[in-house]
């Protein structure tokens, strides 16, 4: 499949970058966003991917708004930490606390319902423009088992993807199709050279006043 | 508003007579003529000199400062940093140092030679906050900052930069202590005084830069963020840090954190510059929030379930906890209380409906929680947080999401609109104004009534339920009751009837040697006469040989006698034995118990009797017959006995009932009374 062979290509880039890196098994830790609509079932796709499980009515104490989950890639333990976001429209103007400093992003639309895509296209443009540039973006085509109501069109989606250079993935969160397959995608993707680390830092500072860092430094580095 | 006015003129007030009220001692503070002109501090300090007037020097002490100074090995953290320091760090690093009741003169006086020395920045960081702003007090934030420094435990009058010198500080004397353990941990000392000097030169950068009040809290904030960057760097980079493992390294990178918010807290928390304006924010935050009171679950689309009393406590619990965040000072554990207050919505999420809690529901359930909330310096809070956590840590981990929550929260409640809600603009308006409420916030007004109604009918349900049961219970005993009285009266009367008592004529004991009067002489043989014979030695012997014939029958059967036996009564007695065991697995087998042993030893007895009856030869027999009378006669003994003891079980077991009887009442008439009770006051607050 074509998104498969876009995930070998990517592993290929994260391949040679390894040289750079450590030798010994290294440890990266990624902010990964869901961004979608409410009721795509974002929650439900991080759950599958975090506890393996599915339920209609799953286990009640769960909070599923923030969770992490560590995947191994060859010689490297990709961390993921996820962050839900809420998917109501009145909430929109608030997504950009979220994905700051995010490495990786995850934008679900319900393949069942058209709106949810279009609102997944924003998101996608907005992500494009307000957030880190070298952020990975995904999209997922969620709720892929009930294909019998299907309102948005799988090759349609492909082609948007691939004009936005993004990750693109059928899932379904109830029968677990592509859902590590997704995140797996994500973590060949991403960059695990040394900005890993302090990615969250560097992009998540505030733009510093130009005069205090050289004011600081021999002060407080030394 | 009403203060704005009355504020901006005590404030210019204040400046125009400033000179002449402050203190002699020229630190700064207001004085009082009560104190000799001198302000309260200046004033203490002064008495203390006047005693001390002719006390001894103090000299060795000199080196160790501040009260952590003590300790040996808890003293590193003062001591080395000190020593590392030059001479005008020194100073003004003394004057930071919590004063004590140990502190001595010397010290004292050093202080007010450093205070001269800083007097200066002092008034005018204090009268006139920053060049940059030529018109102090103008504003209303100049009122709530005074307020929000006199909640911080500082006496009147004294503005936050002199605060140090008051009497210790805990939080960083805790602080100091736990810094000091760790260290002493440390074996190379060189990491120790690395990590003191470094810690000590931020401090004093921060200070130095405040002080002059040309720098912002900006850039406080960078300063310290570069700190953060830059030692993280460095114990990962530098070689000594190596010896330190991972984990220690994150501890003392937490600590160091914790030290300087701690011992910064009041300069860097809620700063008075007038470019920051946190207390502005704050008011109308809180402002804000106050108005958007009306605001019901409905509003937001909360899924929390507030009949349920567990998800209200936890509601309750998640409220306290937010605003418990201003009372502690440290970044991370505001953080903290931040995480411990999400954690509890979503538990409380969790028990309101079904499914994993995403994060759809979480942020307007954490909305709704701010607006009910409505924590104090919400926005101060946030700020200092932004700008004094490791940037590192908040902008990852859980902690890092839910205060990304939060500020998401705050920023919704700035910016709500009546679309926001769903609604239209003029509604919304309306609600805001005060103008209309909303029919939704009428039923939170009644929402708590009807809890406590609620509350109490579960109350008066469960106590039904109880008592049921417990009704159930005694009508159960009262048939176990009944059930064991019919059994025991059953199985006595099957025993009696099975061996009634029957008395046989009593049996004169026969005499062997008596003559039986209606033997006819002539129907017994002929007794043995003695035949005399002529040889007197021969007839000798045969008689001795006869008498000696007689007694060996008489003794053989001697041991017959007492092997006789009663079958009936043994058999009687062994059925009693198996009663008592039956009416102890009834559980009433006390009263039994206690009489049990003597039937059963009978029994024992009896039976090795009939034992030794079955070998006895038949040709004995004739003997047994002549002992039956007598035996007989024990046998009724016997029974007659048994026939007590059973009265005896009866009379146990009645007055067993009697006492199970006499208990039973009280008891129920204990709970049903108190039921009741219950039932009245209940009834009696429905009433009302």
């Amino acid at each position: 499949m074509a998104n498969r062979q876009s995930g070998g290509s990517n592993t290929a880039a994260g391949g040679a970058q390894r040289p750079n890196g450590a030798p010994q098994n290294k440890i990266c830790q990624f902010k990964l966003v869901l961004l979608g609509e409410s009721a795509v079932g974002k929650s439900s796709l991080v759950l599958r991917f975090v506890k393996g499980q599915f339920h209609e009515y799953q286990e009640s104490t769960i909070g599923a708004a923030f969770l992490t989950q560590t995947v191994m890639l060859d010689d490297t333990t990709v961390k993921f930490e996820i962050w839900d976001t809420a998917g109501q429209e009145r909430y929109h103007s608030l997504a950009p606390m979220y994905y700051r400093g995010a490495q990786a992003a995850i934008v679900v639309y319900d393949i069942t319902n058209q709106e949810t895509f279009a609102r997944a296209k924003t998101w996608v443009k907005e992500l494009q423009r307000q957030a880190s540039p070298n952020i990975v973006i995904a999209l997922a085509g969620n709720k892929s088992d009930l294909s019998a109501k299907r309102m948005v069109d799988h090759d349609e989606a492909y082609a948007y993807a691939d004009e936005n250079g993004l990750l693109f993935m059928e899932t379904s969160a109830k029968t677990a199709m592509n859902v590590t397959d997704i995140f797996l995608a994500i973590a060949k993707k991403l960059p695990k050279g040394e900005q890993a680390a302090g990615a969250g830092q560097a992009q998540g500072r505030r733009i510093t006043d130009a005069d205090s860092a050289p004011r600081s430094t021999p002060n407080c580095c030394k | 508003m009403s203060y704005n006015t009355s504020s901006t003129g005590r404030i210019s007030r204040l400046i125009s007579e400033q000179a002449d009220l402050m203190c002699k001692n020229k630190c700064g503070h207001y004085g009082n003529k009560v104190q000799e002109g001198y302000c309260s501090v200046c004033y203490k300090i002064y008495k203390q000199q006047q005693q001390q007037q002719n006390s001894v020097r103090y000299g060795p002490r000199d080196e160790a400062f501040g009260p952590d100074g003590e300790a040996s090995p808890g003293g590193v953290f003062g001591r080395a940093g000190f020593a590392t320091l030059p001479k005008s760090a020194r100073l003004s690093l003394d004057s930071l140092s919590p004063l004590t009741g140990n502190f001595s003169k010397f010290e004292e006086k050093k202080k007010q030679q450093t205070d001269r020395k800083t007097k200066s920045f002092r008034s005018v960081f204090r009268k006139s906050p920053t060049p940059s702003s030529p018109q102090p007090g103008k504003k209303s934030p100049e009122k709530g900052s005074k307020e929000a420094h006199h909640r911080h435990g500082s006496d009147g009058g004294s503005s936050p930069q002199m605060s140090p010198r008051k009497v210790a500080n805990t939080d960083k004397d805790q602080i100091r202590d736990e810094i000091n353990t760790f260290l002493a941990q440390i074996t190379n000392k060189r990491i120790v005084s690395d990590v003191v000097s470094k810690v000590k030169q931020c401090e004093e950068v921060i200070l130095e830069l405040l002080r002059q009040g040309s720098g912002s809290i900006d850039e406080a904030s960078d300063i310290v963020q570069d700190f953060y960057k830059n030692f993280q760097a460095k114990t990962e980079i530098v070689k000594c840090y190596q010896e330190i493992s991972t984990e220690d390294k994150e501890l003392l990178m937490n600590l160091i954190e914790k030290y300087l918010t701690i011992s910064l807290y009041k300069e860097l928390f809620s700063p008075m510059s007038t470019a920051t304006e946190d207390e502005t924010k704050d008011l109308e935050l809180q402002t804000r929030i106050r108005q958007l009171n009306w605001m019901t679950c409905k509003h937001l689309e909360v899924a929390l379930n507030e009949r349920d009393r567990s998800v209200r406590d936890l509601v309750y619990a998640s409220i306290n906890v937010i605003i418990g965040m201003d009372s502690v000072k440290p970044p991370q554990e505001k953080l903290a209380c931040v995480t411990q207050c999400s954690h509890h919505i979503i538990e409380a999420l969790g028990k309101s409906k079904q499914g994993p809690t995403a994060a759809d529901d979480f942020l307007p359930t954490l909305i709704y929680i701010v607006i009910k909330a409505n924590p104090t310096r919400l926005q101060s809070n946030i700020n200092y947080i932004t700008r004094f956590c490791n940037a590192a840590q908040l902008m990852r981990g859980e902690a890092g999401y839910f205060f990304t929550n939060l500020c998401c929260a705050v920023s919704f409640i700035q910016n709500m609109k009546g679309e926001s809600l769903g609604m239209p603009e003029e509604e919304f308006q309306d609600y805001m104004s005060g103008r209309s409420v909303p029919m939704e916030s009428w039923e939170n007004y009644f929402l708590e009534s009807i809890h406590a109604m609620e509350e109490m009918s579960n109350v008066v349900s469960e106590l039904e339920l109880r008592q049921q049961e417990f009704l159930k219970n005694v009508e159960k005993f009262k048939k176990n009751m009944k059930d064991k009285e019919d059994r025991v009266t059953e199985q006595v009367d099957k025993i009696l009837k099975r061996t009634p008592l029957t008395f046989k004529p009593r049996k004169v004991p026969t005499n062997i040697d008596e003559e039986d009067p209606a033997l006819n002489e002539t129907s017994l043989p002929s007794p043995l006469k003695p035949e005399v014979v002529s040889i007197v030695g021969a007839s000798a012997g045969n008689e001795s040989s006869v008498t000696l014939q007689a007694t060996t029958e008489v003794e053989r059967e001697a041991p017959s006698k007492a092997a006789q036996v009663v079958p009936t009564s043994s058999q009687l007695v062994n059925l009693t034995g198996n009663d008592s065991e039956e009416y102890k697995e009834g559980g009433e087998a006390e009263v039994f118990e206690s009489i049990s042993p003597s039937p059963q030893s009978t029994s024992e007895t009896d039976l090795q009797q009939e034992r030794m009856g079955a070998v006895l030869k038949p040709k004995e027999k004739v003997f047994r017959q002549k002992n039956q009378a007598s035996l007989i006669d024990e046998g009724s003994h016997r029974q007659e006995n048994f026939a007590a003891v059973v009265a005896t079980s009866k009379s146990a077991q009645e007055r067993s009932e009697h006492r199970e009887a006499s208990v039973v009442p009280s008891e129920t008439k204990e709970k049903i009374e108190s039921v009741d009770n219950n039932d009245a006051m209940e009834s009696s607050d429905l009433e009302a």
